[in-house]
């Protein structure tokens, strides 16, 4: 079977781990445990020429003190860039964090999720900026790990732009 | 190592093999496993073997190949809950070598301290957007 790496990018907190829990397992926790280093899963999809084992990395979250390593993207054949819906700095975190890739190892496939869609009252990012950066071809998907709302779609399509790729 | 007496590369070594549990592989260029060794089953790879298994079945290889003349390095991969693994891969004799080095004593401090920092930040981000809404609203 054909096995594609995928990394999960972002700042710290927005939820990158319970993503892919909620992807590979089915499960969210509320109880927020930062990441170190980079945890790695694997979940099987369906792609358009067959099933594709998703190799799924999970990186630590980018922040002032702590920048991502780009030498984890090495094999890469795509990523997830994930925001927090309710913390609007994220988004530039992600914008930064696409930048880097792009300058470390060329454009690849994306897809952006603004997480925690449950959390409606707190949501603060521009849907000016969103529908920008959408007019220059990123892909945006509004999810949550805790509903599961939006996270199968995410993915998805992050194996259909690599499909195509 | 150059320059260091031999007396130092033996304490280094030592240093090396007691306390970071190295474990390695040795890759062929269509990803077989030629050879493997050391600490395996601390990293929880024991079941791999030449015979019955291919780079395929070593997830954090996926993509990886082939090597350059410039070494790969992973730092801090989960291997199993609380195994972390510092991972080097680099071509030597036109092979490419896969050298683990156990740092999860490393991850366990950081992590604590990160965890901590991550909790007061997000507390204050909190605080901020708190401070700031009813202005905003008025």
């Amino acid at each position: 079977m054909i096995q594609k790496k995928v990394c999960m990018l972002g700042a710290f907190a927005v939820g990158k781990t319970s993503l892919v829990a909620r992807f590979v397992k089915s499960i969210f926790s509320e109880k927020y445990h930062t990441t170190v280093g980079v945890k790695i899963d694997k979940k099987v999809v369906a792609g358009e020429n067959g099933d594709i084992n998703l190799i799924l990395w999970d990186l630590y979250g980018e922040d002032d003190f702590q920048k991502v390593r780009m030498s984890y993207l090495r094999g890469s054949s795509g990523y997830i860039l994930v925001v927090d819906g309710t913390r609007a700095a994220t988004l530039d975190t992600a914008i930064g964090l696409n930048r880097n890739v792009e300058e470390a190892v060329g454009v690849l496939p994306f897809v952006v999720v603004l997480n925690k869609s449950d959390l409606t009252q707190e949501w603060e990012i521009d849907e000016g900026r969103v529908s920008q950066l959408a007019a220059q071809g990123w892909s945006f998907i509004r999810g949550s790990a805790k509903t599961g709302e939006g996270v199968e779609e995410a993915f998805q399509l992050l194996v259909e732009k690599i499909s195509r790729a | 190592m150059r320059d260091l007496p031999l007396q130092f590369c033996e304490y280094v070594l030592e240093l090396t093999s007691v306390h970071r549990a190295p474990a390695y592989f040795v890759i062929d260029d269509e990803g077989g496993i030629v050879m493997q060794g050391g600490n395996l089953p601390f990293y929880g790879l024991q079941d791999i073997s030449p015979a019955e298994s291919t780079a395929d079945d070593l997830l954090f290889l996926t993509g990886v190949f082939p090597i350059g003349e410039e070494p790969v390095s992973f730092p801090k991969v989960e291997m199993l809950p609380g195994v972390f693994a510092d991972i080097h891969i680099f071509n030597r004799s036109d092979q490419n070598w896969v050298l683990l080095l156990d740092t999860s004593g490393e991850v366990a401090q950081f992590r604590s301290v990160q965890q901590h920092r991550n909790d007061l930040r997000l507390k204050l981000e909190r605080q901020n957007r708190a401070a700031n809404r009813p202005a905003e609203e008025a």
